[in-house]
């Protein structure tokens, strides 16, 4: 028992919390150097699955042009990525916040006994572009970020296919755009149809 | 004719003559007595003197040889001396100390203390390993999708509780049209940011 107060002295205590915390910083830094290795192999996946859908051939000149400015061209996707990430993330918030509002309007009509089939089926089409938008918006930051995160001088070939990849998938995000507006476009004269015809219901019950 | 002395006054002459001694104290003592017991000279006073404080003498003495001991047992040293290794005789002879006599009724804190000591410590590594991992996946916070199916029940049970009205039909109308229509989708998603000529590539 002499040896166990001995033991719990403060200096030990503290001693022993610092070796822990030591000890689990080594464990996670060795678990992410275990993790960074597997992302390398997955990315080198991911660029070899890009190269072989879109066969590209680049010339020698075209290759070694790429090779020397790729990248400074890094950096500069880095920071047109950054606002991307941003832009997306605001028009998503918006989107997801009228939708719930629908949600609950639709939900509040079921419940008074209202005709709701052609309201539901708008709603429906709205909601499904916004998530078409939203799993293309994720397809197009793993892009830009792989196209960051490569060892471009080394593969030129695979830097032009995922910047020909980025390009399309953000092409696509604009039609997704385009999509949720005529979406709405639809959801918009249906809940002021609906209005309507709950005013006529109103003034035929007042009457 | 002689006069006629009480008895009661010889009793007190008899009295006068003898010491009383009331509750240990001499009350008088003769003339003679006194001179009897009275010093022939200073010398003779003060070994008079020592012979009456012996018995006192003897305790000073015995608690002057209690304060040597524990002094030399513990003497003060100055702040910067090193201490001198007991000899091995003096090890030897050191009293050993009394064992408990109940070993098995121990405190049983320390246990709780150790226990709770490896807890801690593992709680810490615990947290040490995941707020790393935390920081070092990258965060999907774009990966949102659309409440159409998980919508916040709160907000919905309370609009359903309540009647809708066609004014309320018509604000969800107006809020759709001019949020949506006020996103600028030629600039969000414009493919130019990422031509060759933007990038320095040609």
């Amino acid at each position: 028992m002499h040896k166990v107060h001995k033991y719990l002295s403060r200096p030990f205590l503290i001693g022993l919390s610092v070796a822990s915390l030591a000890g689990g910083v080594a464990a996670a830094q060795t678990s992410n150097i275990a993790g960074n290795s597997t992302n390398t192999a997955a990315l080198e996946e991911r660029i070899a699955q890009r190269k072989e859908a879109l066969k590209l051939q680049l010339s020698t000149t075209q290759s070694q042009k790429i090779a020397k400015n790729c990248v400074a061209a890094q950096s500069l996707v880095k920071n047109i990525t950054a606002k991307d990430k941003i832009t997306a993330t605001k028009r998503q918030q918006i989107y997801t916040d009228l939708s719930t509002k629908v949600t609950s309007i639709i939900r509040a009509l079921q419940s008074q006994e209202t005709d709701i089939t052609e309201l539901k089926s708008d709603q429906i089409q709205f909601d499904s572009a916004i998530n078409k938008f939203v799993s293309d918006n994720m397809l197009y930051s793993s892009t830009a970020d792989d196209l960051i995160a490569m060892d471009c001088p080394s593969d030129p070939a695979g830097f032009e296919a995922l910047l020909t990849t980025a390009r399309q998938q953000k092409t696509v995000l604009s039609s997704d755009a385009a999509q949720i507006k005529t979406a709405k476009a639809t959801l918009s004269q249906a809940l002021v149809k609906m209005a309507d015809s709950l005013n006529a219901n109103q003034s035929g019950a007042a009457q | 004719m002689k006069p006629q002395v009480s008895p009661t006054s010889q009793e007190q002459k008899a009295s006068l003559m003898e010491p009383e001694i009331i509750h240990n104290i001499p009350v008088k003592l003769h003339a003679d007595e006194i001179k009897k017991n009275a010093p022939e000279s200073p010398k003779q006073f003060l070994e008079q003197g020592k012979h009456e404080q012996e018995p006192d003498d003897e305790v000073l003495n015995d608690v002057n040889k209690a304060v040597k001991s524990s002094s030399e047992k513990n003497p003060k040293r100055p702040l910067f001396s090193f201490r001198k290794k007991p000899h091995k005789e003096e090890v030897d002879n050191k009293p050993k100390p009394i064992p408990r006599q109940n070993p098995k009724s121990a405190n049983p804190k320390p246990l709780v203390a150790v226990a709770g000591a490896s807890i801690m410590a593992i709680t810490l590594c615990a947290i040490a390993v995941y707020a790393f991992n935390l920081k070092e996946t990258p965060t999907n916070s774009t990966a949102k999708t659309p409440s159409g199916a998980s919508s916040p029940k709160a907000s919905a049970s309370n609009v359903a509780s309540s009647k809708v009205s066609s004014l309320d039909l018509k604000k969800i109308s107006s809020d759709l049209e001019s949020k949506i229509d006020a996103l600028d989708d030629s600039q969000d998603f414009s493919t130019s940011t990422l031509s060759d000529s933007s990038l320095g590539l040609q």
